[in-house]
């Protein structure tokens, strides 16, 4: 038995209550002082709703397209050679490093009707910025890094003793990625979608430019709680905030209550 | 029946086999024994067709199989470290090989359960079925290996050191099922091993592999008490070596016969029993050469300091280009 | 006589993924970092490299260093400590303690911004508290500092968790056995064993606190060419909610009246 529990597990107790739980349990006092009835009316209003829905709508559909391409980029990044590996590798760092103010900004350059992929989407009949679209776009950037980080190192671990093994069994290439790689990364990719989800619930300042924030249509929720703030609703933003907030929780918990039974499972 | 012709291998500016020669009977239990680094396990997996060579050709029942993919040489490959897929269950472990077949080959779910029971229970890992492979011994997961691979009914069983993470007593008693098995169900065998016991006790011929080249094919006993070159002589069994002016006189330490006028003498500085005899070590007078002697234990044992004259009986002399001149004792 | 390895993919299906991946990449990164570019640039280098240049714009740099040099070897200790006990140990409640880690990942900066001047605002708990004794941590370093710690609380234990979780504790065991007491088995076994990504890990947690200040300062930099916009960018995330000056952001100015 390894000595330090005590005060490993103390120290991250302490300090755990002390930065985030302490000061997410103001945000449930205050809306506690709203009093249930009016709880429900301001964190459950049709509006709130609506944005929740857009929220966790945009930010599941995004984490599902960061999953496919994160996971093809994160695949082309340990198993092939190509020039300028490096350089795509440091460029999926990019939305990590780069202010979101400023990704929104290009985003919504590039897909308004007149800009450099917008004009060909016009005429098409599709419009990407200021609708729905447009803010699974932004999510899309913001979320990549998550997902090509999470299975990056899993996928370069994996021995290739067990494709081997399954090429033996006469499983084709095909076969063995669906039965046997997918399966052994499926944690990771799990983990990278969740963290990507969870930030795309959350994210702000690269989506308010190219949502158009129309209440009900394109209104995120974080945008409502801020409108409600400039409103001096403080209550009725700290509801909306808890709603989103024990949502997001719930997400987190379920996906690593999975990860802990995969992990007990194959007595790793 | 397994025939390679003139198989050779590079790994960049490295060699790793130069022309590798080998014709495998059926049914046979062959064992690929040499130094790391001597091109057996390379071998091992261009016959499996997980490594392809660069120039020679593998034939598989008369049939030249040198292009065709792993997947359809229906080779059953038992890896070291078993490769054991670690999501899903012992029992699915077993069927994978026949779950991946498509077209009028696949059987249904049901049968391919039960043939996996049945390997199972081939394997004595009966009821075991449903557990994951984390949760056996190495030993257990060795035997779902060997059942995983013999699922798509190969025509020649691969064995990548069968039994090098396995502690020595789980080891032995593997071994000997092994070559029950073997024997139980014909199915010609190549396993590749460093360990000179276990080729010589498994084994109907030994490979002897030393730096990419064959140095020796022969049945165990052959191997041992005839070795044909310097390095089978020292790699398998161990060996005294005595230079001479034109080469090297080789004898094994039980290989001596006491004498008062012997011709050697050995001071003892160590001595120990090993098994059923004693093992004095020392130098020789006059040459400082070290050697190895094995002394019946019926007699009293040896002491420290002494010296001990004999003659080695059974030498063999290589010359300094590794040919032997002379077989019997000089 | 040469076959394809087992473990590879055709050239073709190669091409083919690997141009999948840097189309995406392409669409998805490469062309918003273009737009960047070419926006803050249209009109030429100067003013751009000027905006940069202002006292301002220095000003930040001294303060994020000064930021970082605070909140990363606190989240550093707290990364540490948590992974040892998650990783060595078994006790019940792991996956809700990885979660709650998690958490301040999954919070909206705006979220976060609103929490601490719940906390420390004028109205806030704390805020008479703090008036009282002429503290100051909203719009102050403390306040950046605390709002810095929460956002990359969680990286260093995300980081160091599935690398200790794969090294087990072997290595630390074998350490304890030859006489080792507790420190010296960390100092000399655990933290070299995890040297690399403690490294990797400071980069990440000094990045967050620069990329959010960032956020407001350098966007304003480069948007210089769409003055309408500057006004609102100011007040995203938590850092620039709380540190901005008053006078530039409305959001902030309210709620320190609250």
């Amino acid at each position: 038995m390894l000595p330090g529990f005590g005060l490993s597990f103390g120290f991250t107790l302490a300090w755990l209550t002390l930065i985030v739980l302490i000061p997410l349990a103001t945000i449930f006092l205050k809306a506690a002082g709203l009093g249930w009835s009016e709880f429900l009316a301001v964190g459950f209003s049709p509006r709130a709703m609506a944005a929740y829905r857009l929220s966790f709508g945009t930010a599941a559909m995004a984490g599902l397209v960061n999953a496919v391409f994160g996971l093809l980029v994160a695949w082309v990044l340990v198993r092939y050679d190509f020039p300028g590996k490096q350089v795509v590798s440091a460029l999926v760092d990019l939305p990590f490093a780069l202010p979101t103010a400023v990704a929104g900004i290009a985003l919504t350059a590039l897909y308004t009707p007149e800009g450099w992929i917008g004009q060909f989407l016009e005429p098409l009949g599709i419009k990407v910025a200021f609708t729905w679209i447009g803010i699974s776009i932004a999510l899309v950037f913001i979320g990549l890094p998550f997902v090509v980080r999470s299975v990056e190192p899993v996928l370069a671990d994996l021995g290739r003793e067990v494709e081997e093994a399954a090429a033996t069994l006469g499983a084709t290439r095909w076969q063995t990625f669906r039965h046997v790689i997918f399966p052994a990364i499926g944690p990771a990719l799990l983990t990278g979608f969740a963290l990507a989800f969870a930030r795309g619930v959350g994210e702000y300042g690269s989506v308010i430019f190219i949502s158009g924030n129309m209440p009900g249509r394109t209104e995120i929720a974080p945008l409502l709680i801020v409108t409600q703030l400039e409103q001096y609703a403080y209550a009725g933003a700290t509801a909306i905030a808890v709603v989103m907030m024990l949502a997001s929780f719930a997400v987190l918990l379920l996906i690593n209550l999975i990860q802990a039974a995969s992990r007990r499972r194959m007595g790793a | 029946m397994i025939q390679l012709r003139g198989i050779t291998k590079r790994f960049g500016d490295y060699p790793a086999l130069h022309g590798i020669d080998l014709d495998v009977a059926p049914g046979e239990f062959i064992a690929l024994l040499g130094p790391s680094g001597s091109g057996k396990t390379t071998l091992l997996r261009i016959i499996a067709g997980l490594e392809f060579q660069d120039g020679g050709s593998v034939l598989l029942g008369g049939e030249d199989v040198s292009s065709l993919p792993v997947a359809r040489r229906h080779v059953g490959f038992v890896f070291q470290h078993y490769a054991l897929f670690r999501h899903m269950t012992v029992a699915d472990n077993v069927a994978f090989g026949l779950s991946v077949r498509r077209g009028k080959d696949r059987l249904p779910k049901v049968a391919r359960l039960a043939r996996a029971e049945e390997l199972l229970r081939l394997v004595q890992l009966e009821g075991l079925g449903s557990r994951y492979p984390g949760q056996l011994s190495g030993g257990q997961r060795q035997r779902v290996a060997l059942a995983r691979a013999l699922a798509i009914e190969p025509r020649l069983l691969l064995l990548d050191e069968p039994f090098g993470a396995l502690d020595a007593k789980v080891r032995k008693d593997l071994r000997r099922w092994l070559r029950d098995l073997h024997k139980q169900m014909g199915l010609t065998s190549i396993f590749v091993t460093h360990d000179q016991e276990e080729a010589l006790e498994l084994a109907d011929r030994v490979v002897v592999m030393n730096q990419g080249r064959i140095e020796q094919i022969g049945a165990p006993d052959a191997v041992y008490m005839n070795p044909e070159t310097p390095f089978v002589s020292h790699f398998v069994g161990e060996t005294n070596r005595l230079p001479t002016t034109s080469g090297e006189i080789h004898f094994r330490p039980h290989e001596i016969t006491l004498a008062p006028d012997g011709a050697e003498a050995l001071l003892v500085d160590n001595v120990f029993r090993k098994g059923a005899v004693w093992r004095a070590e020392g130098l020789l007078a006059g040459s400082g050469q070290f050697v190895e002697l094995d002394l019946p234990s019926s007699g009293e044992a040896p002491r420290l300091g002494e010296t001990i004259r004999f003659n080695p009986h059974r030498a063999r002399m290589f010359t300094a280009d590794g040919a032997q001149t002379q077989g019997e004792s000089r | 006589m040469s076959g394809r390895s087992p473990t590879t993919e055709g050239p073709l299906a190669r091409a083919l993924l690997i141009a999948a991946a840097l189309g995406f990449l392409g669409f998805f990164l490469l062309l918003p970092l273009l737009t960047v570019f070419s926006e803050a640039l249209r009109q030429g280098a100067g003013p751009f490299l000027d905006a940069l240049h202002t006292a301002d714009a220095l000003a930040a740099i001294r303060l994020t260093l000064l930021i970082a040099a605070i909140s990363v070897p606190l989240n550093v200790a707290f990364g540490i400590a948590a992974s040892w006990a998650i990783t060595k140990f078994q006790f019940p409640g792991k996956a809700l303690l990885i979660t709650l880690i998690d958490l301040p990942f999954s919070v909206s900066p705006v979220v976060s911004g609103l929490i601490f001047v719940l906390l420390f605002g004028a109205n806030g708990l704390f805020g008479a508290w703090l008036a009282e004794h002429d503290l100051k941590i909203i719009f102050a370093v403390p306040g950046i500092v605390l709002a810095t710690v929460f956002i990359t609380f969680p990286f260093v234990a995300r980081e160091l968790i599935p690398l200790m979780l794969e090294q087990g504790k072997d290595d630390e065991e074998a350490a304890i056995s030859l006489g080792a007491n507790g420190w010296q088995t960390f100092w000399h076994v655990t933290l070299p064993n995890t040297a690399g990504a403690c490294s990797m890990v400071c980069c990440c947690a000094t990045r967050a606190p620069w990329a959010s200040l960032a956020r407001s300062r350098s966007s304003r930099a480069i948007c210089g060419a769409r003055p309408t916009r500057c006004r609102s960018i100011s007040r995203f995330s938590t850092t620039s909610t709380i540190s901005s000056a008053p006078s530039r952001s409305p959001l902030s100015l309210r709620c320190s009246r609250w």
